[in-house]
């Protein structure tokens, strides 16, 4: 490609369908082996949602009965401050939370765009034949995270 | 003798690189021992060796510089791009053997492998040694990695009318220059074969994870990491950074080569 760019003429811009292709085969190929681990992280969120929710059940209804159906109304309300059943029902639900959101491959974009720099940055020489450094710079930048 | 070999296997460092004939051979020439993969020195020798004659054999003839960028060595931006990814290869066995053992013991550090799961994670790292010490792979690379340099240097050489600094079609039948031989009978090759060393150790890393994801880990559904503390794992690719930084502008020169060809027709 270098060659073609600096003694064919070609435009940096007319391989951009050959870079994508690489950007796709690399983020794929890498993902792959990750994927091994797809039906344990799924079974522990099926079998972790299964199980929190329960706990989550039986733990807000019993909240419920203290707090909300043995309250009375008129009484003043200064015993649920600072109480820790207050507390647990907050960090049930962030603990609930946590398990909706558990991924289904263990894969960050920290994972693969290390990856993406390094395939593109040869690049940047190619691309210093056509445009002045200050662009590309601004270019790169916007790959950032 | 197979149990104490077991046990030797499941309590040896895991490594990417310290199986197979060509370790072996490498081993009995002294250029790296069981301690010391000497990934500098070794790099080092073996872009000498690649690439030197290569060098001196196309100025003998008039190939290092010449006013056709086609038939000049040191206009070839392909051959350095060859040369480095030789170096890398060579290079990265280090770094990659150092990363793959850390990865694989935060299963352990990290409570991810518990006692049960002992056993079955010593077979994971038997099966990978089997696999990246396999002879017959490597025959087969071998053997592949000639094909292709043949395949490749043909290709070059035909599609420039005239001829390139490595040889030209003439009536169908490839005329190598001197450089041209030892690209073909050395230079090339050796990256070829490094390249698909790399690949299929890739591949024996991908199953590896497979028989691990197979044994009884202790994930925790609530871990912050949302994988369940298997994070750490999905940061493997960065061992691979210097593999694609070097190979991956031969492997673009390869696809802008054939979509140029596709606009050409």
């Amino acid at each position: 490609m270098l060659k073609q760019v600096v003694f064919g003429g070609a435009s940096l811009m007319s391989f951009k369908f050959a870079l994508f292709a690489l950007i796709v085969f690399l983020v794929v190929a890498f993902v792959l082996p990750l994927l091994a681990f797809t039906p344990v992280l799924k079974s522990l969120k099926k079998q972790g949602l299964s199980r929190y929710g329960a706990l989550a059940s039986r733990h807000n209804l019993a909240f419920e009965a203290r707090w909300i159906q043995a309250a009375d109304p008129d009484e003043p309300a200064e015993g649920a401050l600072g109480s820790p059943d207050v507390s647990s029902l907050a960090d049930l639900a962030a603990g609930y939370a946590l398990v909706e959101r558990i991924r289904s491959v263990p894969v960050t974009k920290a994972s693969v765009i290390p990856l993406i720099l390094a395939a593109l940055l040869p690049l940047v020489v190619v691309a210093a034949t056509q445009a002045p450094f200050k662009q590309i710079l601004g270019a790169l930048k916007g790959l950032m995270p | 003798m197979g149990t104490q070999s077991t046990a030797q296997g499941a309590a040896a460092p895991v490594s990417f690189n310290r199986h197979g004939p060509f370790y072996r051979l490498q081993r009995r020439l002294g250029i790296l021992s069981d301690t010391d993969l000497a990934a500098g020195r070794r790099a080092l020798l073996f872009l000498v060796l690649a690439w030197a004659p290569v060098l001196l054999l196309a100025a003998l003839q008039g190939y290092a510089l010449n006013p056709h960028h086609e038939r000049a060595l040191l206009f070839d931006f392909s051959a350095y791009a060859f040369a480095l990814a030789t170096v890398a290869f060579v290079l990265m066995e280090q770094t990659s053997d150092q990363r793959m053992a850390w990865l694989v013991g935060q299963f352990a550090v990290r409570g991810i492998a518990n006692e049960s799961s002992r056993e079955c994670f010593a077979e994971a790292r038997q099966n990978m040694a089997r696999r990246t010490g396999s002879g017959l792979v490597e025959a087969v690379i071998l053997v592949g990695a000639y094909l292709i340099a043949y395949v490749w240097i043909q290709g070059g050489a035909g599609r420039v009318e005239g001829g390139t600094w490595f040889g030209q079609v003439q009536d169908g039948e490839l005329r190598l220059t001197l450089a041209g031989w030892w690209l073909l009978l050395v230079a090339l090759p050796l990256f070829w074969f490094l390249l698909g060393r790399w690949l299929w150790r890739f591949a024996t890393w991908g199953l590896l994870l497979r028989d691990i994801a197979g044994c009884d880990l202790r994930l925790v559904a609530t871990h912050p990491d949302r994988c369940g503390g298997l994070s750490f794992i999905g940061g493997y690719p960065n061992t691979y950074v210097l593999f694609v930084f070097s190979s991956a502008p031969l492997l673009r020169q390869r696809c802008s080569s054939r979509s140029s060809s596709v606009v050409r027709a």
